[in-house]
């Protein structure tokens, strides 16, 4: 047991945590925590532009999760700041803050119930184990390796690559989502047990009417087709169906059309 | 003593509980057995102590939470409230009371949590009066 002086210099208290825990894995962190940095993200939000262009890898989103995790800021003064810059047309950027407001209160509800299946799956899942190639993101998949490349790399994901990932994990990998989430919360900046687990929930239809399922038409529109130029699988991308083609896929094996 | 037990949820020094335990010393402990079982990267732990190191008049520990405790004087905690389970298990196994202050709201709600549309609809207008 020790007491800490907290080096005053970003870069060498970086170097100081590093060395009071060497057991600890991952690279430096390029997001700045604190007050400070939560004030300066916040005063950049654009809530019309995030309305436009959130669902865009390159959209306009606040990347203010991690210090929404940690308490620097809150969901309240965010969503006073949104509404106090644009009004009603802070509806969206509200509406998606409210998503974490929700799951906390289903997490102060349910407690660690939250990290098993909430409800019976509305599809056939998996319990399969993760396995080297996501963990380490060498699917082959373009996009999904690179969406593996932004959790270690920088521990913040789009949150329309989180649900397009945890969409192939669950549904087309048949893996465990509880695995899976449990390592995704580890990686994240932001990682939080309700954001987390739940989002994975939804997406397994373990705490949804519906599973999530996405095609390569989606992805491609939401990526700019960026990620899909340059994918070795192009022509044998898993995603290039209709919708109805991966219901089938996915879900009819087991006797359930979804 | 009572201390204010500042955990990873509350880093930052506008939120209510600081003004409520305004004479309590504050700390702040890097426990390594709690950082392994949430199973934290470098990356978290170096934003978190970015967010550590802003907050004035803070000790700051690396060790075993109760050992921490006892070694201060420590009588009991005080600190925001939260639904995460690991916070909550990790304090009231340190053994002293704990006095959790409310965490600020989003929003007043009261009904069921079946789903988001139906919550939302709920709160919305305290966001966006019709």
């Amino acid at each position: 047991m020790e007491e800490i002086k907290l080096e005053k210099r970003r870069a060498e208290r970086n170097a100081q945590i590093r060395a009071l825990f060497p057991d600890v894995h991952g690279d430096d962190s390029v997001f700045a925590g604190g007050r400070e940095a939560a004030l300066s993200a916040l005063a950049r939000i654009d809530p019309p532009q995030y309305d436009r262009s959130r669902n865009f890898l390159d959209g306009k989103v606040t990347r203010l999760s991690p210090y929404f995790r940690h308490g620097m800021i809150t969901l309240h003064e965010a969503a006073s700041l949104a509404v106090q810059k644009s009004g009603a047309r802070a509806y969206k950027l509200v509406f998606e803050f409210a998503w974490r407001d929700f799951w906390r209160r289903v997490w102060a509800k349910r407690g660690d119930a939250i990290e098993r299946d909430l409800e019976v799956p509305k599809v056939p899942v998996g319990n399969a184990p993760l396995p080297d190639d996501i963990l380490n993101g060498t699917t082959r998949l373009a996009c999904m390796d690179q969406f593996v490349r932004d959790l270690r790399d920088v521990g913040y994901v789009h949150n329309h690559a989180r649900m397009w990932f945890a969409s192939y994990v669950i549904h087309h990998r048949k893996i465990d989502w509880k695995l899976a989430a449990d390592w995704y919360y580890g990686e994240l900046l932001d990682g939080d047990r309700a954001s987390n687990h739940l989002s994975w929930q939804w997406v397994g239809s373990t705490f949804s009417s519906k599973p999530y399922i996405f095609n390569r038409e989606n992805l491609e529109r939401y990526t700019l087709g960026s990620l899909c130029a340059t994918c070795e699988m192009r022509s044998r991308c898993p995603f290039d169906m209709s919708y109805e083609s991966l219901e089938l896929k996915l879900f009819s094996n087991h006797g359930v059309g979804a | 003593m009572k201390v204010l037990l500042i955990h990873d949820e509350m880093l930052n020094s506008t939120l209510p509980v600081f003004a409520q335990a305004a004479s309590a010393p504050r700390i702040f402990v890097f426990d390594p057995a709690f950082i392994q079982r949430e199973g934290w990267t470098m990356k978290r732990l170096q934003f978190i102590a970015d967010g550590v190191a802003e907050i004035a008049d803070v000790k700051v520990f690396k060790g075993e939470l109760a050992s921490v405790l006892k070694m201060i004087g420590a009588t009991s905690i005080i600190t925001q409230a939260t639904p995460n389970t690991p916070i909550r298990d990790w304090l009231e196994r340190a053994g002293v009371p704990v006095e959790w202050v409310d965490e600020p709201v989003f929003a007043e709600f009261s009904g069921r949590l079946t789903r988001f549309t139906p919550y939302w609809k709920a709160i919305e207008s305290q966001w966006f009066p019709k």
